[in-house]
């Protein structure tokens, strides 16, 4: 996770792209920022319109300043890993590129998408781009086959959606459990502690479910949403970029902390009753 | 059983199909896993099984039915899918049980003649439904010397009769070995998930009861063995552990010193202890135990197979994975260190590479984790999860750009699952690679007549 940052040229031109316009973000040089991806809802609606000044951040216990602020005028890198196994096929599939395509028609001018499709095989069906016909043309022609790789996918994802300075959304959808990974889920579920991704699970299907896109989710301060059939996959997946796009994108320059291991984060917003989701922590220095 | 390296390693399936016997009657549950089986639908396409009621005791009603199988038997081309096969693949439990019963009553009134003959002179008959056979009707019938008769050796026919159940159940797909009779149901599923229910086939079940009968003592004699090794390393490739599982109990039984059949009943439970069996069960009695406890199953296994024959290198690895499963990283990483120096097959070396290099991992010793996966990849460039390990090595180790350049192969290979290897997604059933190989040696040592 990259929680932290160093004040490269990198993240130069990361803070003047998505500065909030009419603000010209401030950072002294050479200080790590970490970066937390936040959902305040109120009676179960995105809270828009919030500032710096209305969050609280404290970082091991630890209070601290909040340096930026930004919303929904930032650019999405939308990641779409979707399982393609063979309990997929016939009508799930056609559910799914249609929802897959409601995603990338509710993508705006200067996000970027992706598909990665897995079923035990994961493969890169376009790679990060904002040419949304290349994502379409590459969901359209995908197959369902073979079995689930779900958290070796999933991985791949945040690898991906780690590639780009911006915003990463890694929408994972999966009908299944993994039944053929390599890398273990603990393992995915330590490096989503590191990683600025945040991961959106959808979970279809009646069966008993592991725990592990919920957990994925959970640690990257994203959602999981169950759905029993997949004939309204559409309006779920929209609802995933709807909530994600109502996000804000907190920054901090951590005081007072060691600068190292695991750091527990608690974020609120002041003076309201409002629930905020966030990451539940971050690795240090990775 | 050559335990390394043979030059024409079968192609194993890719798609798995699981199934579950649910023993009604006690409300649980084990597993059979298949793969490259027919789709759960196929049992449709079922040949029929011939109305059977079960047979009366008296084990002499029906010396036609008893010829009938004698002459498939006899007639059966070992290795062949021909006429006499497919007669006898209709037949159901209960008539084979029946035909076994008849061939053990007639020998043994066989032998009785026999014996009065040759102390008294005297040709005596045994009475039957279809009339009176004499001794030279019974040699006749069952292709036996008096001697061998006198004995109660019937050796030369259950061999055989091994033989073409071995046969049956290798070459008729498991949709059509149906068997109704038991009151028990196979869970098939599919992709990790429940989706349908069948029975059980038996064919390997009959062939074991055939071969109880070798004489002078089946746990000895060489057919026996390669028989027992090419069932166990068939039921391993097709992920058929409902048969794999009373199979390699009875070798237990059979051939309790067989460094094979103890890494067999490894396999079994090491892959009662993966992944795609556990979800398989999420929600659902069953005797088959948790992740740890079939582990622990396994690594008992595989110790004692490689107790039994220090160079199996195979059971080496596995033990290595099964300690590696109950976190003894320490002594997983000692049994792969040793597989992988050994091992010669390159698809042991790439299992002992990445399964070591994960070890190494565990243990802190990220150079060396590194080099293993490295040494994997490089085995199968194809293969996705040797870069997959990279790239979390590096990542965990807060390099994300590394990990970002050990990932790019994977985004580079090719999109079509044909068009992709990687043999960790057979490891579970590619302990049976080599069971055409057997399937053929069984057939040679049935033709060259070896008995020890």
């Amino acid at each position: 996770m990259n929680v932290r940052l160093q004040m490269s040229v990198a993240l130069l031109l990361w803070a003047g792209t998505v500065a909030p316009r009419g603000q010209t973000p401030t950072f002294s040089s050479r200080v790590e920022a970490v970066r937390v991806d936040v959902l305040v809802t109120q009676d179960g609606r995105p809270v828009r319109g919030l500032r710096q000044a209305d969050f609280a951040i404290e970082d091991n216990g630890v209070p601290q300043q909040v340096d930026l602020v930004s919303s929904e005028q930032l650019p999405l890198n939308v990641i779409l890993t979707l399982d393609m196994s063979s309990s997929v096929a016939g009508e799930p599939l056609e559910h799914l590129r249609h929802a897959g395509r409601a995603v990338l028609d509710g993508l705006r001018t200067g996000d970027r998408s992706a598909l990665i499709t897995f079923s035990h095989v994961v493969a890169l069906g376009a790679p990060l781009t904002a040419d949304v016909g290349l994502v379409r043309r590459a969901l359209d022609s995908s197959e369902a086959i073979g079995s689930t790789s779900l958290v070796d996918a999933s991985y791949a994802g945040m690898v991906l959606g780690e590639s780009d300075a911006g915003r990463s959304l890694v929408l994972v959808f999966s009908d299944g459990l993994d039944s053929a990974s390599w890398l273990s889920s603990d393992e995915v579920l330590d490096i989503a502690k590191r990683s600025d991704a945040v991961v959106y699970g959808v979970s279809a299907g009646r069966s008993p479910k592991s725990d592990f896109l919920a957990d994925l989710s959970e640690t990257t301060g994203g959602k999981l949403f169950k759905v029993e059939s997949t004939s309204n996959l559409s309006a779920v997946f929209l609802s995933v970029l709807d909530e994600f796009r109502n996000r804000y994108l907190v920054s901090y320059s951590p005081r007072g902390v060691a600068p190292d291991g695991w750091h527990q984060l608690t974020v609120r917003v002041k003076g309201r009753s409002a629930t905020v989701k966030a990451r539940p922590g971050y690795f240090a220095g990775s | 059983m050559s335990h390394d390296a043979v030059a024409n390693r079968p192609t194993l399936p890719r798609a798995f199909v699981v199934k579950a016997i649910l023993r009604l009657v006690l409300a649980l549950s084990t597993i059979i896993m298949l793969s490259g089986g027919p789709a759960p639908d196929a049992a449709a396409q079922r040949l029929p099984s011939r109305p059977v009621t079960p047979q009366s005791p008296d084990p002499l009603a029906g010396v036609e039915r008893l010829q009938e199988w004698l002459t498939a038997v006899e007639r059966h081309e070992p290795g062949v899918v021909d006429e006499p096969a497919r007669t006898i693949s209709l037949w159901s439990r209960f008539e084979l049980n029946a035909a076994l019963a008849d061939l053990k009553a007639v020998i043994d009134r066989a032998s009785g003649v026999v014996s009065r003959f040759e102390r008294s002179g005297v040709e005596t008959t045994i009475k039957t439904a279809s009339g009176p056979l004499t001794l030279p009707d019974v040699r006749t019938l069952l292709g036996l010397t008096n001697d061998e008769i006198r004995r109660r050796d019937s050796t030369r026919i259950v061999k055989r009769g091994a033989m073409l159940h071995a046969d049956l159940a290798v070459f008729t797909s498991l949709d059509l070995l149906v068997d109704h009779s038991l009151g028990r149901e196979i869970l098939l599923v599919n992709d990790g998930r429940r989706v349908g229910a069948e029975t059980r086939g038996y064919h390997w079940d009959f062939g074991r009861m055939l071969l109880d009968a070798v004489k002078p003592d089946p746990g000895r004699d060489g057919f026996v063995r390669l028989w027992y090794h090419a069932a166990s390393a068939v039921l391993t490739r097709q992920g058929n552990l409902a048969s794999l599982e009373p199979h390699v109990e009875h070798a237990r039984t059979m051939l309790p010193a067989d460094a094979v059949e103890q890494f067999f009943r490894g396999v079994l439970h090491e892959t009662f202890a993966s992944p795609r069996i556990q979800s398989a069960i999420l929600g659902i009695k069953s005797e088959i135990g948790s992740v740890e406890s079939e582990s622990r199953q396994a690594e008992k296994c595989f110790r004692q197979a490689v107790a039994l024959d220090p160079a199996f290198v195979e059971a080496r690895l596995r033990l290595g994975f099964a300690l590696a499963s109950v976190d003894r990283h320490e002594d997983a990483a000692a049994e792969l260190r040793a597989a992988a120096a050994s091992a010669r097959e390159p698809i042991l070396q790439y299992f002992a590479s990445l399964l070591l290099g994960r070890e190494e991992q565990a243990l802190g010793h990220r150079d060396a984790a590194r080099s293993a996966f490295e040494h994997a990849a490089s085995l199968y460039p194809g293969a996705q999860s040797p870069y997959l390990a990279l790239s979390q090595l590096a990542r965990r180790s807060g390099d994300k750009a590394g990990a970002r350049r050990a990932f790019l192969p994977v985004l580079n290979l090719p999109a079509r699952e044909s068009d992709r290897e990687d043999p960790w997604w057979d490891y579970y059933i590619s302990a049976g690679r080599h069971a055409n190989a057997l399937m053929t040696e069984v057939g040679a040592a049935f033709r060259a007549g070896v008995k020890q």
